[in-house]
């Protein structure tokens, strides 16, 4: 036995604390940097208010969304049942809403079947112990199915006057009453806590007394339920749902994660702000693209290549334990 | 003429984050003879022969065998320069056939071109399987179909088969029925007649006499010496396996020599039974007791522990706590938390600690409900209550914000016990308290314990160590085996030769 090891160095620990408050910032300088770059190369069309609205009101869906994943990596799992998740309940509330014009059923609905779905996924996945990422696929899978089903003769319409609902005011009203909520809940709550603790490490979570199960079900009740809220929005703002409503929803959200800084290991360094800051620069660095001309085809190609490079410079390697 | 084979190693040295497993060892085995390798839980035994069959890399030292400068590169390297280990731990691969295990590493020379030949390697190991006694099995067949002692007596097979110039055994005979030990001396003396050396690990005593030439002991991580058979005695190698450190050490431990506690029960254990890990356990804890559990690490009272803590369930027998007044029979750890009980797990960075959350997180989790008003956990107040219990053991860190990851063993340790401090634990479940941190943080641990005494908090000392049992417990209940095997009160005359008899 020795007692080396037992001081902390300072100079060591300062040079630890000072990567780590860096880190935190590289998603903003990201942001500023994309914000410049697009802003120069369009004259400023770019960074317009006009623009800057555009790109808010796609991020809407994302960060709302976004936030429900943001518990569950927190607990170092995955929902990857968006994209199909939102498209079903959508279905089924337009469905809703056409035999009842009742908007107030229709929402619920659409809330009452993805927390649902969420509530379902949470208990197969403590039940069973089914990797959160292979199970939330099937559900996705499923539920795409299932959306084509119900949309079997095509577009299921909402009537035109709901159109009154997608504006960016009450976008914006639902997103801050959501973020409030959500990041009280996660920030300063017993619950919130838990969820940081069993992504940090499960099992002494639950020799401290953390009903790790319980805690569990109840994450990907609350992605389920931010889905449907999701769902809502989306659907006023298309006015209908076809079988490809919102695909690619899920890998959007977990661009936007890993964009944002958010550790996907989870644990005590997940923060909710990582959406949000996140889902704005997916969709600014899509419209800033479109903007300079990058066509369609390489798009894709192009927001891979970054995408690659913005995990290089900000995940966070020296604080998790294994690289899965 | 038979050829003499000789291994040696000169001043290795391994340490494991702070601890240093093995210190300046240098060793020497020669042809013909077997060696038995005696110490208490943690002396280095293991560790040791790890790095002589290449499985561990050494920090600093070198190897030698037949006087030629040997490194070893991994186990298969190991193997290719002609030694074998059979490692006390199950070292199966599940999912692989049973001649795929035994081959497991040398699959080269089963294949042409690329292609395994697996009918030629089933009908090798179906030979060898034959050969050294176990027949009936068919090696096309999951290992998994095994049974336990099978699946060891496979390794045997795994471990001879390239016919190695050394074999070195790991305490294996605990896992093994009648049968399978007699299979395993006689591989053994086989090896001693062809003049090639065996190193054989061993707690019981009465095989090693049997069997061995030469005896090596060890002690902290240091060779105490090697003695010819004929020189020992079993009471010898017990003095020589615990040393004269107790005067040494006897200064971080209790000063008093009479046990000292209410005849208040707080705690009964009866007739608690888990197949496979503890058999009819009955005991029963005072107010203000240091209860000492002592054996050998895999003798069930680890499980013993978790079980009294809610976290596994035993098969049959009852759990029940006395605490102001009220009957608690613990069937959760969340039951066993709320009612003022704590434990500390062997496995500190799994069990006890969350690695990746702050020193803040891991101890204001167990008394989180103190902390809120509602739904509201006041950052401010969790930090305080952060502060003010880390002080206690006086944590040196940055500060609470700080990941506990980046701590020493020591300091995590004493954050796993700050937690427990804070939240108001009356009972204490430490299981192997003071594994791997260094001896000022182990008197700490050891001043802290005897505040509960006097506080009237009772404590459960679960331990490998048994100077650390004598040196702090009221009573020592020590096991073997899944069982209580012996009972003893605090007094001077309890020595570590007396707990020995009951352990192995």
């Amino acid at each position: 036995m020795t007692i080396e090891n037992q001081t902390v160095n300072p100079k060591k620990m300062m040079r630890y604390m000072n990567t780590e408050s860096l880190r935190a910032f590289i998603p903003f300088l990201g942001l500023i940097l994309i914000l410049a770059i697009f802003g120069i190369a369009t004259n400023g069309k770019f960074t317009s208010a006009k623009n800057l609205q555009v790109i808010l009101n796609q991020a809407i869906s994302v960060m709302i969304a976004g936030l429900g994943v943001s518990f569950v990596i927190s607990i170092g799992s995955l929902d990857f049942s968006h994209g199909s998740l939102v498209a079903f309940s959508a279905a089924l509330g337009a469905l809703v809403m056409g035999a009842t014009n009742n908007p107030v059923l229709c929402f619920l609905t659409i809330i009452a079947v993805a927390a649902g779905t969420g509530l379902i996924n949470g208990v197969l996945f403590t039940a069973f112990r089914i990797p959160s990422f292979i199970l939330t696929m099937s559900i996705l899978f499923m539920y795409r199915g299932l959306t084509i089903v119900v949309c079997s003769g095509g577009t299921i319409p909402i009537p035109l006057w709901m159109d009154v609902l997608d504006t960016l005011e009450v976008k914006l009203a639902v997103l801050v009453v959501v973020l409030l909520v959500f990041n009280y809940i996660y920030t300063f709550t017993k619950f919130g806590l838990y969820c940081r603790s069993i992504g940090s490490g499960e099992v002494a979570a639950k020799f401290a007394g953390v009903p790790v199960d319980k805690i569990k079900i109840m994450v990907f009740v609350i992605s389920g339920f931010l889905a449907g809220v999701t769902a809502c929005i989306m659907l006023v703002r298309s006015g209908g749902v076809s079988t490809r409503f919102a695909t690619f929803l899920e890998t959007d959200i977990l661009t936007a994660l890993v964009l944002g800084g958010m550790p996907l290991t989870g644990g005590s360094s997940a923060r909710m702000k990582s959406i949000v800051i996140g889902a704005f620069m997916l969709m600014a660095l899509k419209n800033g693209l479109l903007l300079v001309g990058a066509s369609d085809k390489i798009l894709q190609l192009l927001m891979g290549v970054l995408f690659l490079i913005a995990v290089a410079i900000s995940f966070d390697r020296k604080n998790i334990v294994a690289i899965k | 003429m038979r050829r003499e084979v000789t291994l040696s190693c000169k001043n290795i040295k391994k340490a494991f984050g702070a601890t240093l497993a093995v210190e300046n060892v240098s060793f020497e085995i020669r042809g013909g003879q077997i060696r038995g390798l005696i110490g208490e839980n943690g002396s280095g035994k293991t560790t040791l022969v790890s790095m002589l069959a290449g499985i561990l890399k050494c920090d600093e030292g070198s190897m030698e065998k037949d006087g030629m400068q040997c490194s070893l590169a991994n186990v298969i390297d190991a193997n290719k320069k002609g030694i074998s280990m059979i490692v006390q731990e199950m070292c199966t691969i599940d999912g692989l056939t049973i001649a795929q295990n035994i081959f497991f590493g040398h699959e080269k020379s089963f294949s042409k071109y690329g292609i395994l030949n697996l009918a030629k390697m089933n009908s090798v190991a179906k030979e060898l399987l034959e050969k050294y006694g176990i027949p009936d099995v068919d090696p096309a067949a999951d290992i998994t179909s095994l049974s336990f002692e099978q699946r060891k007596l496979t390794e045997f097979v795994k471990a001879l088969y390239t016919n190695p110039d050394v074999l070195i055994v790991d305490e294996t005979t605990t896992a093994l029925s009648q049968h399978g030990r007699e299979l395993l001396f006689k591989i053994m003396h086989e090896f001693k007649q062809q003049g090639k050396p065996v190193i054989f690990i061993t707690h019981d005593l009465p095989e090693l006499f049997e069997h061995c030439d030469s005896v090596t002991v060890m002690r902290d991580g240091k060779i105490v010496g090697t003695y010819d058979i004929q020189e020992l005695s079993e009471n010898k190698i017990k003095a020589l396996m615990v040393g004269r450190e107790f005067e040494d050490g006897g200064k971080y431990y209790r000063e008093d020599l009479e046990s000292t506690y209410e005849d208040e029960v707080v705690l009964k254990v009866e007739g608690l039974s888990k197949p496979g890990a503890f058999q009819d356990i009955n005991f029963e804890l005072h107010k203000g007791e240091i209860l000492g559990i002592g054996g050998l690490t895999n003798c069930g009272m680890h499980d013993l522990g978790k079980s009294l803590f809610g976290m596994e369930k035993a098969e049959s027998g009852k759990v029940t706590y006395y605490m102001n007044k009220k009957t608690i029979e613990v069937t959760t750890a969340r039951k066993a938390i709320a009612n003022k009980i704590a434990y500390v797990s062997k496995n500190r960075d799994q069990e006890s600690l969350m690695l990746t959350s702050s020193i803040m997180d891991n101890i204001a989790l167990p008394g989180i409900d103190q902390l809120s008003t509602a739904t509201f956990v006041s950052p401010g107040k969790k930090y305080k209550y952060a502060i003010q219990n880390s002080k206690q053991l006086s944590i040196k860190m940055h500060n609470v914000k700080q990941m506990v990851m980046h701590l020493s063993g020591g300091n995590k340790q004493k954050v796993a016990i700050s937690k427990w401090l804070a939240n108001g634990s009356e009972i204490f479940i430490l299981d192997c308290p003071t594994r791997g941190i260094d001896i000022s943080v182990k008197a700490a641990v050891y001043k802290l314990m005897q505040e509960f005494k006097t506080q009237g908090r009772s404590v459960i000392m679960i331990s490998e160590e048994l100077l650390e049992l004598i040196g702090m417990s009221d009573r020592i209940i020590m096991m073997k085996q899944g069982k209580i095997s012996g009972l003893a009160e605090r007094g001077k005359d309890i020595s570590e030769e007396y707990l020995l008899n009951y352990m192995i």
